[in-house]
């Protein structure tokens, strides 16, 4: 788990993931990604296929 | 002094001789000095190079030589235009000391080149990334009409300069509707172009697939006069009569009983009863949202490597967020990007112009944290953008007009078309602004 002081230290692609869950930005990243999955949710239920036939039957 | 009203009768003024540039700098110039800390607008002010530039154009004139269409107006610029000499802020505190830009921004030059006169940079809220203006490091941009008001963002500083009567003109960027939030909500002039009609070049990316640049004024004539400058080429006129259709659907849902009183005022006028249903309107600001995060968080995963805790606390999580998104949900937000440009085109072969509000409130209160949306309690700030995202990710130009409001706060009105129909939308709008149907709400100091 990650300590208080990583969001302090340089990290690598890796330590991206030690820097979200860090004590400083945890709530705040936590508080976006609620966000960020309701737009997800959306865009995931979007069938692309079936509307690309729907479309192209019009 | 008392200062001409408008960038064209400025402009007219300086090359006739009557106006002094270097004159109405000074009083610009004094006016900032005197008033900008009511609004938080100005980051940077700019005398010295203002005044040096004042006094070319004056040389001009005496030397019987045309300074240009904008012949000493003074303008400023949201603070991620580079300006030669300067560090480009993007309002981060942490760019504050980085290296000064070499050469004017694309647009920028182009306006100097026309003979306006740069006086400043303005807030906006960290690296564009909100609808507010709320800026920790250089502080809150004022609604010039109700100082406990957003401004709207993220250039909220353009928009209350030119509210504020500071100045006549400023630009702004607009990725998911940075112009068009701050220009409904401080009662001005505003435009998205269509992707690829203004250069972005020497401006700092938000989201560069979405990133656009425009202008704020007091008139339509401005507005038609600075694009034509900043995209480099006069619009090809039309004499078409354009077909005209309200937007249903997601642009009605969630907007106050005040803004569609406004919006019906509009279609009344009018006469035009049509409405289309964009069916696709939420997955496309849903997608907007997600591809703009993704794209930030990119962008500043190299920064934030070592430098991270000198962000807006707000912004570096925003930008974490997207950092962290799947890549397979970006795609999917890329592909439904695609297929939607497309049937928006298709769209355009039965309207000419569209018309929506431009955002479902006026100007919420500074304080006030949350607003209804479904029937819920949600971000006041973040859904401010609800009804300009899906057209953002469309590519297409939108214009947001100011509604003629006797009292109370702006509203504005999106009217959009279809990349190079853009000679019919302001023909449209030159007949609404005639009548009174629309109209800036500036004050004077």
């Amino acid at each position: 788990m990650s300590k208080p002081n990583d969001a302090q230290r340089p990290f690598d692609v890796f330590g991206l993931l030690n820097l979200v869950l860090s004590s400083e930005c945890v709530a705040g990243v936590e508080s976006n990604m609620e966000q960020m999955k309701v737009h997800a949710r959306i865009v995931e239920a979007f069938d692309l296929t079936q509307a690309k036939n729907k479309a192209s039957n019009e | 002094m008392i200062r001409p009203a408008s960038i064209i009768d400025i402009a007219k003024s300086v090359r006739s001789g009557s106006l002094k540039s270097t004159e109405l700098t000074k009083s610009v110039l004094d006016d900032i000095s005197r008033r900008n800390a009511d609004y938080g607008c100005f980051t940077r002010v700019l005398a010295e190079q203002a005044l040096a530039a004042a006094q070319a154009v004056d040389d001009q004139v005496a030397a019987g030589v045309d300074p240009g269409p904008l012949a000493g107006v003074p303008f400023a610029v949201k603070d991620l235009y580079d300006v030669a000499g300067l560090p480009t802020t993007a309002g981060a505190k942490m760019r504050v000391s980085s290296p000064p830009a070499t050469q004017d921004a694309v647009v920028v030059k182009r306006l100097k080149d026309a003979g306006a006169v740069l006086v400043g940079t303005l807030n906006m809220d960290e690296f564009a990334y909100g609808f507010a203006t709320v800026n920790p490091h250089f502080g809150t941009t004022r609604n010039p009409h109700d100082v406990t008001r957003l401004a709207g963002g993220s250039s909220g500083g353009s928009a209350a300069a030119v509210a504020a009567g500071l100045v006549p003109l400023t630009l702004g960027s607009d990725t998911n509707g940075s112009v068009r939030v701050p220009a409904a909500l401080c009662g001005l002039w505003g435009i998205r172009p269509a992707d690829g009609a203004i250069p972005v070049e020497g401006t700092f990316p938000f989201a560069e697939i979405l990133d656009t640049v425009g202008p704020f004024t007091r008139s339509l004539a401005e507005l038609e006069l600075v694009y034509e400058l900043m995209a480099g080429a006069p619009l090809i006129r039309s004499k078409s009569t354009p077909r005209i259709a309200k937007l249903e659907g997601w642009f009605a849902r969630n907007a106050s009983s005040e803004v569609l009183d406004a919006l019906g005022k509009v279609m009344s006028y009018l006469g035009v009863k049509d409405t289309v249903e964009l069916t696709e309107a939420q997955t496309a600001r849903s997608a907007s949202y997600l591809i703009t995060a993704a794209q930030g968080g990119t962008l500043h995963l190299e920064t934030m490597r070592t430098r991270v805790m000198e962000y807006d606390p707000a912004v570096r999580d925003r930008l974490l967020a997207g950092a962290i998104l799947p890549a397979a949900l970006y795609q999917k937000a890329m592909d439904f990007r695609s297929f939607y440009r497309a049937r928006v085109q298709e769209l355009f072969e039965h309207v000419d112009i569209l018309i929506a509000p431009t955002t479902p409130v006026v100007a919420p209160r500074i304080d006030q944290a949350t607003m209804l949306i479904d029937g819920q309690q949600a971000s006041a700030r973040a859904n401010l953008g609800i009804y300009t995202q899906p057209l953002s990710l469309a590519g297409i130009p939108v214009v947001s007009a100011p509604f003629h409001v006797a009292s109370g706060m702006p509203i504005g009105i999106q009217f959009a078309t279809a990349p190079g129909r853009e000679s019919m939308l302001f023909q449209l709008l030159r007949t609404l602004e005639a009548d009174g149907v629309l109209r800036s709400q500036t004050i004077q100091g």
